[in-house]
C-alpha cells in the first residue's frame, strides 16, 4: 500500500509557519504601524473597517482627531469623525504641512472599539500568547519529566503515590481548576504561566514513566549496568535518547492547547488583564459587537487558529516520524 | 440614606433629553411620546423581559442585586411609593400600603395609617403587625440585612390597632421618610414561622411558602432560565396589573439580549450599549427609551499622600483628561460630563458649576509651576528625583471603566504624566479604596435622593466611611453638618451649593460622566415608564397592543 | 479486577479531596470578599460583621475548613452565599442541563469521529483521507468558544436558523411533550454541535490510526482472502479491535467535555453547571465554587471508573492484567 510521506512535510509546514509567527511576534514593535495600547482618537477611530484610511488632525489644545472624507479649505477643515460631520479652523490644526497635506493612517485589519489598530494589537498580542504557550508547556514538560522519571526509576510506594497524584490532577476538568485559581490571584502573565504550566504536566509524567519502565526492562540497560557506569547516568542518557521525540511532540501539542486555554480564560474576562493585548482578550473585547464589527473578534481568532495549527502540524509530523507505521493522522 | 455601588457593565445617567432631541436622536421621553400612542389600554397578554441574572432568591432581606430588588417590588408592597420627581424639589411620596403619614410636631414620631383592603395572597389582611415584625426582621443581626443602618434612627415601632403604626424616632428627625420607607413589608403570619437564625440557609423555604400582596405573584421559576410572574388577582388596585403575566428571561450576555429583542424574542431589554442605538432605531418593531440614572463616575485621587494632597495638582490632572471626548466615545449622546457629587438632574445641583474644560496647555503650565519638569528627558515629569507616575485602578469586569482609564492614560501621557493601569477584581478595588491603599481609582456612585455627602467627603468618614481620598476642608465639614440638620429645602440647597463649590475648586474627585440608561422596547408593549429609581416602576400599568400580532 | 478498579477510584477520590483542600485555602485566603459585602458599599461595620457571622466567615479559617469538611461529607455541601440555599440543591438544578449538553455532544463526537475516521482509514492516503485529516487538524485547533461565537454570528444573528441562546422558548412550560422536545433540540443544536465537532477531530484521528493498524493484521488479511465483504471487515473485525482504545478515549473525553461545556454554556447562555460555576466565581460564592468543583471532579472520577470497567469488558487483555 502506498504510504504518505513520513511527516517531513508536516514538520516543514508547521515549522515554517511557526518561524513566521515567531519572527512577527519578536519584531512586533518594528512591524506594528501603531501603538497596541494608546488610541489616537477613540471617537473618530472607533471600529473602522479593515483597509480603512483616516486622516489625523492635531490641534493646539492637544486634542487629536481621526477623520475621514477630509476637505481642507483655506480657512476650514471639514470631515467625518465617527458618525459626525465636524469642522475646525485650519489655523488651530498644527500638523498640516505647508503644502496642506494630511497625515494619514492605514488600518489593515480595521480598528477596535477604542480606535486602536487591530493589526498592531494582533502582532503585540502574539508575543504574549506565544510566550505564555511556550513557557507554560515547557514548565509542564519539566514537571512531567521530573515526576515521571522519579516514579519510573524508583518504583515502589513513591511510584504509586506519584501516579495517584497524577490521577487526582487528571480528575479535574482543567478549566474549572484554572478558572478558580486565576480568579483569586490577580492574573498577570507570570501567574497565568505558572497556573497553566502546573496543571498540564500529568500526561507527560505518564509518558515518561512508561518510557522509563520500558527501558529498565531492556537488555542494554542491564548490560550498561554491568559495564559499571552509574545507574542514574545510564537511565538518563537512554531515557533522553528514547523519550525526547515523544516529549517534544507532546510539548508542541501542549503549546497549542495552552494557547487555547489562555484564550478561553481571557474570553471569560479572567485572563491577562488589559491594556496588555492577548488574542483572547481581543476577542473578549470585540465580541459584544460581533454583529456590527466582526473584524475585531474574527482576526484575533484567526491568529489563534493559525498558531495552534502550526504547533499541531509540528506535533503530527514528529509523531509520524516516530511511528511511521500508522502514518500520522 | 442609601448609596449603593454600581458594578454593572453599562450603567448610565442624566440631564439631557432636550439635548438629545436637539441632536436629532430618536428617543421616547419616559413619560411622553410612548404613552397614549395607541389607543385604549387593553387587559391581558404576556410581556417578555430580558434580565442579566437570576434574582437568586425571593426573600427581599437577603437579596443582593438591583434586579432582585426590582422583582421583590413587584411581589410586595412598600408603605409609600417614592416618586422620581426630584429634578425641581425633594422627591414626594405617594400612598401605597399606607394611605397617610403624619409627622408629630416635635419630629419625634410618624404615624402611618394603613389601607384596610389589602390582603396577602392567602386571604389574610395585611396589618400593622406585619409592619412591626418586618422592622424586627430588618434589624435582626442573624438576618444581616445589608441596609439595616437606615433603621438606626428608629427607636421602636408601635402598632396602634390593626391598621395604624407609629414610628418613634431616637431624636427629632433622626430618620427621614425615605429611611422609614426602605424595604418592602413581609408576611409575618407565614414567614414568622421560620426563626431568623435559619433565614440565610433556607432560601428554598421562602419559595415554597410565598404569599404576596403586590401586583404579581410567582407562577414558575426555572433557575438560570426564567421566572414567570402572573397577575395577582387579589391585588388591591382594581383592574391592575393589566398584563396577565410577565416573563423575565435570564440572558447573561447583553449582546444576546439585543439580538433577541430585534428578532422578536423579547419585548424589553434593559441597559443597552450606546453603540447599539442605531440598530434599535433602524428596527421596525422596537423603539428606544433613554432616561437619567442615579450614577456618576469619577476618579478619586488619594489625597492621603503626596503628591495628590495638593489641590492644584488634582486640578492639573483633571484638565489634562479630556472628559468630554471620553464620555462621547463611551456613550455617544447618552451621557453628560459630570461636574459635581450631586447629579445635574437633581434639584440641589449647583447650576453655577461647569465642568473644567479640557486644556492640556493649562495642565502643563500648572505642573511646571508646581516644579514638575521632565529633567531627565524620559517623557515623564519629575520633581526632586520623584517621577510623576502613579497607578490608575478600576475593576476589570467593567469594560466601560477599563476603556475610560485606557483613554485617560494616553491623555495624561501627553502632558508628561505616567499612569499605569491597575485592574483588579471589584471587591479588591473597594477594599483598597477603603484602606486608602491606592493612587487614583475610577469608580462610580449611585446616589439616593437624601443627598447626604458626609460619608464621602466629611473628615470623620476618613477612618470609618468612604472618604477614600482623605478629603478634608473644615468649611465643607461644617456645611455638611448643617445640611444634615436642615429640613427646609431652600436652606439645604444653599448649604449643598457651597459644598459643591468647594469641591469643584479642590477637585478631590475628577468627575467623569453621568450616564443615561437606554432600554429597547417592542412597539407592541405600551406605556412603560422606567425611571432612575426603578425600571419597572409602573409595570402594573404596562399593556400589550393587540393590533400588532407579531411579538 | 473490579475490586482493583474500585480501589484505584477510591484513592483517586482521596486525592481529589486533597486538591479540593488546597483549593479551599486558596479561595479563602485570597483578597476580596463575597459579592454581598459590596452590595451596600457604605455598609457600617456592624452590618458587615452581621454578614460575616451569617456566612460563618467570622470564624478562624481552620474551623471554617472543618465546617466545610463536615458539610461535604454529610452531603448538603454548605449553603450558597448568593442563593441562600443548600449548594447541593443549586447544583442539582443545573447538573441535568450540563449532562444533556455533554452527552449530546459526546454522541455527536463519536458519530462524527467514527464516520470520518473510518472513511479515512479505508482509503489511506487518498484525497478524501487528506482532506479529512486537514479538516480535523483545523477544527482541533479552533478555540471552542470562538467556534461558538462564529456559529452564533452566522447561524443565529446573520441567518436566523437557531435561537441565540438559552434552553427553551417562552411558554415552554405549556407546550406538548413533543413540542417541548423539539424546542429543546432547536436550542441544543448549536451548543452541542459546536462542542461535539470540536471534540470529534480527536476521535476521528484515533479511529483512523487504530483501524489503519488493525487492517494490516494477519487475521484481517485472512478474512479478506476468505471473501468476507470489505464492509464486514471494517465494521466487525476492525472496530471490535479499535473498541478498547475508543473506550479509553471516552473516559478521557469527560473532563474535556466538561471544560468545553463551561465556555460553551457562557457563549450560549446555557443554564448549566459551567455557567453556574462562572457566576459563582464572579460573586465569590465560596461554597458554590467548591461544590461545583467537587461535583465535576466526582463526575470525572466516576466517568473514568466506568470507562475502566467497560474497558475490562471489551478487552480481555486488560481484564487479565
Amino acid at each position: 500500500m502506498p504510504r504518505p510521506a513520513s511527516g517531513g512535510g508536516l514538520i516543514g509546514a508547521g515549522a515554517a509557519l511557526l518561524i513566521v509567527m515567531g519572527v512577527a511576534a519578536a519584531a512586533a514593535p518594528l512591524l506594528a504601524p501603531h501603538s497596541p495600547v494608546d488610541p489616537i482618537d477613540s471617537l473618530g477611530g472607533r471600529y473602522l473597517p479593515p483597509g480603512a484610511r483616516a486622516g489625523e488632525l492635531r490641534f493646539d489644545s492637544g486634542r487629536r482627531w481621526l477623520v475621514t472624507e477630509v476637505e481642507i479649505g483655506s480657512s476650514l477643515v471639514t470631515g467625518k469623525r465617527g458618525n459626525q460631520r465636524v469642522e475646525a479652523e485650519r489655523s488651530t490644526v498644527v500638523n498640516l504641512g505647508t503644502d496642506g497635506r494630511l497625515e494619514t493612517h492605514f488600518f489593515l485589519l480595521g480598528t477596535d472599539r477604542l480606535g486602536r489598530d487591530c493589526w498592531s494589537r494582533i502582532l503585540h498580542a502574539g508575543r504574549i500568547s506565544l510566550l505564555v504557550g511556550v513557557a507554560a508547556a515547557a514548565l509542564s514538560a519539566l514537571l512531567g519529566l521530573a515526576v515521571g522519571t522519579v516514579a519510573g526509576a524508583t518504583g515502589g510506594w513513591i511510584d504509586t503515590l506519584l501516579m495517584r497524584i497524577t490521577d487526582a490532577f487528571l480528575a479535574f476538568p482543567r478549566l474549572f481548576l484554572v478558572l478558580a485559581v486565576t480568579a483569586f490571584l490577580d492574573a498577570g502573565v507570570v501567574a497565568v504561566i505558572l497556573v497553566l504550566g502546573s496543571t498540564g504536566w500529568m500526561s507527560v509524567s505518564r509518558l515518561i514513566r512508561a518510557e522509563v519502565l520500558r527501558l529498565s526492562r531492556q537488555d542494554f540497560v542491564a548490560a550498561a549496568r554491568s559495564g559499571g557506569s552509574g545507574e542514574l547516568a545510564i537511565a538518563f542518557r537512554h531515557l533522553m535518547r528514547n523519550a525526547v521525540t515523544p516529549l517534544i511532540t507532546s510539548t508542541a501539542l501542549r503549546v497549542g492547547n495552552v494557547i487555547l486555554i489562555e484564550a478561553s480564560l481571557s474570553y471569560l474576562g479572567l485572563g491577562i488583564k488589559p491594556p496588555t493585548a492577548t488574542w483572547g482578550n481581543m476577542i473578549y473585547d470585540g465580541w459584544t459587537d460581533l454583529s456590527t464589527a466582526w473584524w475585531a473578534s474574527v482576526f484575533p481568532g484567526v491568529a489563534i487558529v493559525t498558531t495552534v495549527i502550526a504547533f499541531n502540524l509540528l506535533a503530527d509530523g514528529l509523531r509520524d516520524r516516530r511511528q511511521p507505521r500508522s502514518a500520522g493522522g | 440614606m442609601k448609596w449603593c455601588k454600581d458594578r454593572s457593565v453599562a450603567p448610565f445617567s442624566t440631564t439631557a433629553l432636550l439635548v438629545l432631541a436637539a441632536l436629532g436622536c430618536r428617543s421616547d421621553h419616559p413619560a411622553g411620546a410612548a404613552r397614549g400612542e395607541g389607543g385604549e389600554p387593553q387587559q391581558g397578554g404576556t410581556a417578555i423581559i430580558g434580565a442579566s441574572i437570576d434574582p437568586g432568591g425571593l426573600n427581599p432581606l437577603l437579596s443582593e442585586t438591583k434586579f432582585a430588588r426590582e422583582v421583590h417590588d413587584l411581589l410586595f408592597l412598600r408603605l409609600l411609593d417614592e416618586q422620581a420627581d426630584y429634578s425641581d424639589h425633594p422627591p414626594t411620596f405617594e400612598p401605597e400600603l399606607a394611605e397617610s403619614h403624619t409627622w408629630a410636631e416635635d419630629g419625634r414620631s410618624v404615624e402611618m395609617r394603613l389601607r384596610q383592603d389589602v390582603v396577602w395572597s392567602d386571604g389574610t389582611p395585611v396589618t400593622a403587625e406585619d409592619v412591626v415584625w418586618t422592622h424586627e426582621a430588618q434589624i435582626d443581626p442573624d438576618v444581616a440585612w445589608n441596609w439595616s443602618q437606615q433603621k438606626d434612627g428608629i427607636e421602636r415601632i408601635e402598632a396602634q390597632g390593626p391598621f395604624t403604626v407609629v414610628f418613634h424616632l431616637r431624636e427629632p428627625h433622626s430618620a427621614s421618610l425615605a429611611d422609614l420607607n426602605e424595604g418592602v413589608i413581609l408576611p409575618k403570619h407565614v414567614w414568622g414561622r421560620l426563626p431568623f437564625s435559619e433565614w440565610r440557609s433556607q432560601g428554598d423555604w421562602f419559595r415554597e411558602n410565598l404569599v404576596v400582596d403586590g401586583p404579581f405573584r410567582v407562577a414558575d421559576w426555572r433557575a438560570g432560565r426564567e421566572i414567570v410572574l402572573e397577575r395577582n388577582t387579589d391585588y388591591y388596585r382594581q383592574g391592575f396589573p393589566r398584563l396577565d403575566s410577565v416573563v423575565f428571561r435570564f440572558i447573561p450576555e447583553k449582546a444576546n439580549q439585543l439580538e433577541q429583542l430585534l428578532s422578536a424574542q423579547l419585548d424589553y431589554a434593559q441597559s443597552l450599549r450606546p453603540e447599539w442605538v442605531d440598530r434599535v432605531v433602524e428596527s421596525e418593531r422596537v423603539r428606544l427609551i433613554a432616561y437619567p440614572t442615579r450614577h456618576y463616575a469619577y476618579i478619586v485621587w488619594n489625597g492621603c499622600k503626596e503628591p495628590f494632597s495638593d489641590p492644584r495638582l488634582r486640578r492639573a490632572l483633571t484638565v489634562a483628561i479630556d472628559r468630554e471626548s471620553i464620555t462621547e466615545a463611551l456613550y455617544s449622546d447618552y451621557a453628560t460630563v459630570a461636574a459635581s457629587p450631586i447629579l445635574s438632574s437633581v434639584w440641589a445641583f449647583n447650576r453655577d458649576i461647569e465642568p473644567l474644560p479640557y486644556d492640556a496647555t493649562e495642565a502643563r503650565r500648572i505642573l511646571e509651576s508646581l516644579g514638575w519638569t521632565d529633567s531627565d528627558g524620559d517623557g515623564v515629569r519629575d520633581r526632586n528625583g520623584e517621577r510623576l507616575s502613579f497607578k490608575l485602578s478600576t475593576n476589570s469586569d467593567n469594560r466601560i471603566r477599563v476603556d475610560a482609564i485606557t483613554m485617560a492614560k494616553t491623555q495624561l501621557a501627553q502632558v508628561g504624566v505616567e499612569a499605569e493601569l491597575d485592574l483588579m477584581e471589584f471587591g479588591t478595588l473597594i477594599d483598597r479604596n477603603n484602606d486608602h491603599d491606592f493612587d487614583a481609582s475610577l469608580s462610580a456612585w449611585a446616589i439616593d435622593t437624601s443627598l447626604d455627602l458626609r460619608p464621602i467627603f466629611h473628615i470623620e468618614s476618613i477612618g470609618n466611611g468612604s472618604n477614600y481620598g482623605c478629603y478634608s476642608n473644615p468649611e465643607v465639614d461644617d456645611l455638611l453638618d448643617q445640611a444634615r440638620r436642615a429640613r427646609d429645602p431652600e436652606t439645604l440647597k444653599r448649604l449643598l451649593a457651597g459644598v459643591q463649590q468647594r469641591i469643584h475648586e479642590e477637585q478631590p474627585y475628577t468627575f467623569l460622566w453621568e450616564p443615561m440608561q437606554i432600554d429597547g422596547v417592542a412597539n407592541r408593549l405600551r406605556d412603560p415608564s422606567p425611571n432612575a429609581l426603578s425600571v419597572f416602576a409602573n409595570l402594573e400599568e404596562w399593556w400589550i397592543s393587540p393590533g400588532s400580532a407579531t411579538r | 479486577m473490579i475490586g482493583y478498579l474500585a480501589r484505584r477510584a477510591a484513592t483517586a477520590l482521596a486525592l481529589v479531596f486533597l486538591v479540593l483542600t488546597v483549593l479551599f485555602f486558596l479561595v479563602r485566603l485570597a483578597p476580596g470578599r463575597p459579592a454581598a459585602f459590596y452590595d451596600n458599599q457604605l455598609a457600617t461595620a456592624d452590618e458587615q460583621e452581621n454578614l460575616r457571622r451569617a456566612f460563618g466567615l467570622d470564624q478562624p479559617i481552620p474551623i471554617q475548613y472543618l465546617h466545610w469538611l463536615e458539610s461535604t461529607v454529610t452531603g448538603n455541601w454548605g449553603v450558597s452565599f448568593s442563593k441562600h440555599r443548600p449548594v447541593i440543591h443549586v447544583l442539582a438544578e443545573s447538573l441535568p442541563q450540563t449532562l444533556l449538553l455533554a452527552t449530546t455532544a459526546l454522541f455527536l463526537q463519536y458519530l462524527l469521529g467514527l464516520v470520518l475516521g473510518i472513511t479515512s482509514a479505508r482509503r489511506l492516503g487518498s484525497l478524501g483521507d487528506h482532506l479529512i485529516r486537514l479538516l480535523s487538524l483545523i477544527v482541533y485547533s479552533i478555540p471552542s468558544f470562538w467556534l461558538g461565537l462564529m456559529a452564533l454570528l452566522l447561524l443565529s444573528y446573520r441567518l436566523p436558523f437557531f435561537p441565540g441562546g438559552g434552553m427553551n422558548s417562552v411558554g415552554a412550560a405549556t407546550m406538548s411533550p413533543w413540542g417541548y422536545a423539539l424546542d429543546l433540540a432547536h436550542h441544543l443544536a448549536l451548543p452541542a454541535g459546536v462542542l461535539g465537532i470540536a471534540a470529534a477531530a480527536g476521535v476521528a484521528r484515533h479511529v483512523r490510526n487504530d483501524l489503519a493498524d488493525v487492517l494490516q493484521e494477519d487475521y484481517i488479511r485472512t478474512a479478506r482472502a476468505k471473501g468476507v465483504s470489505e464492509h464486514a471487515v471494517v465494521w466487525v473485525h476492525g472496530l471490535k479491535n479499535a473498541a478498547a482504545s475508543l473506550t479509553q478515549l471516552a473516559g478521557l473525553a469527560l473532563p474535556f467535555l466538561l471544560s468545553g461545556a463551561l465556555v460553551i454554556e457562557v457563549v450560549f447562555s446555557w443554564p448549566g453547571m459551567g455557567r453556574l460555576t462562572f457566576d459563582a466565581i464572579t460573586a465569590r460564592d465560596y461554597p458554590l465554587i467548591l461544590g461545583a468543583t467537587t461535583l465535576t471532579a466526582l463526575l470525572v472520577v466516576g466517568g473514568s471508573f466506568l470507562a475502566d470497567v467497560l474497558l475490562a469488558v471489551v478487552d480481555p487483555r486488560v481484564r487479565d492484567a
